[in-house]
């Protein structure tokens, strides 16, 4: 069975939204999903924590082709990040763009935190989370992805 | 049966930041004649540039060992964990369910020389672990020393594979007893050594099979220091 490619997407400075993410994407690997990590930059780099270095290193920032590459798509944000969060700008712009361009359609999208409206209208199935278990939501969002691909290969 | 796997025979990738040597078929290095030994899929080594690594990223269902043979490697994983990993010290990670990790050179100065060990779990879907032992280098030193086996005295794996150390110096001696039926490789990490008369040198492998033991000696100026797995 076609194994989905899930890309995990975070903004966070503190780490606890890096953990969120984490747990989504185990929980999208022991749904045999293959999983892409990736931070959304800071806007302030000024500003440096041990965990922002740290983060700054490991991560890299999404881009176009993780999108395109990708058949779900998780974005885990704090509960407080709005559309408008200046982080986010750049990627939002990506999706809507991508959106526009029907390159979105029928790739599952979910969000942990504030993003949810910010997903409306480009095209993504979107998984609604339904409680606070970031893994649950990474399992549901890889079996719904495995699944719509499986669909979408056998058609 | 002896079958030697010579170093330069090898897959290689240099990104910069990583020299990597791959033992067996590893991410674009495909040989369909070298995908492994018995449950041994990968043994990869890497170079590793100061503060650089691999970023987070996922494994499933596989027993993962690093050993490290210069510099030190910073671990993280989505258990929580966070280990610094040197010389004399062996990680296992059994990756069962899923597990999500991240390892850096943790020096802004100096590189790491690591191997890393990808054994196929003889069960899947175990609950995700994570193992770190010390050892004295005396208890490799001319002798075999236990890194991984599915219980007793090491890390433990979830398969019935052993997994040893051994420092040799020039003409020191080690003989492994091989039970009937099961193989066993031979990596040489560093320097030279002799494994049932042939001549290894550092990167070079023996696969071993249908033979009552394994005869390893320190051989060139230096000696050597190898890699033993015991394989079902």
């Amino acid at each position: 069975m076609a194994q989905p490619i899930v890309l995990v997407t975070f903004s966070c400075e503190s780490g606890d939204t890096e953990k969120q993410a984490l747990n989504a994407a185990v929980g999208a690997v022991q749904a045999r999903a293959m999983i892409r990590l990736r931070r959304i930059p800071d806007t302030d780099t000024h500003r440096t924590t041990e965990t922002l270095l740290r983060m700054r290193k490991e991560y890299v920032s999404p881009g176009e082709s993780d999108v395109l590459g990708a058949d779900a798509l998780i974005l885990a944000t704090s509960a407080d990040t709005k559309e408008s969060s200046e982080p986010w700008q750049a990627f939002l712009t990506l999706l809507r763009k991508l959106g526009s361009e029907g390159k979105l359609e029928g790739k599952v999208c979910a969000a942990i935190g504030g993003l949810s409206p910010a997903l409306a209208g480009l095209g993504f199935v979107t998984v609604t989370q339904i409680s606070r278990d970031s893994l649950s939501l990474g399992r549901i969002v890889a079996e719904m992805a495995r699944s719509l691909k499986s669909n979408k290969e056998t058609v | 049966m002896i079958t030697i796997r010579k170093s330069n025979e090898r897959g290689h990738s240099n990104r910069g930041w990583l020299d990597s040597y791959f033992t067996f078929s590893f991410a674009d290095y495909n040989d369909p004649k070298h995908r492994g030994f018995r449950a041994l899929r990968v043994i990869n080594d890497d170079r590793i540039e100061p503060g650089k690594g691999f970023g987070p990223h996922a494994h499933r269902d596989m027993e993962i060992i690093t050993y490290v043979l210069s510099g030190q490697l910073l671990h993280r994983d989505s258990m929580g964990e966070r280990h610094i990993l040197g010389p004399n010290e062996v990680q296992a990670m059994s990756a069962g369910t899923g597990i999500v990790h991240s390892e850096f050179n943790a020096s802004e100065v100096e590189q790491v020389h690591s191997i890393q060990i990808w054994i196929e779990p003889a069960v899947e879907d175990v609950t995700p672990s994570y193992q770190q032992i010390a050892f004295e280098p005396q208890e490799k030193h001319g002798k075999l020393r236990l890194l991984a086996a599915p219980q007793g005295g090491a890390t433990t794996i979830h398969q019935d594979a052993f997994v040893y150390v051994s420092e040799l110096d020039p003409g020191q001696a080690v003989t492994y007893a091989l039970a009937a039926g099961r193989g066993a490789w031979v990596q040489v990490v560093r320097g030279s050594v002799s494994a049932n008369g042939h001549d290894l040198n550092e990167g070079d492998a023996a696969a071993v099979t249908a033979e009552s033991d394994v005869a390893l000696i320190g051989a060139g100026n230096t000696g050597g220091e190898i890699l033993l797995f015991d394989l079902q």
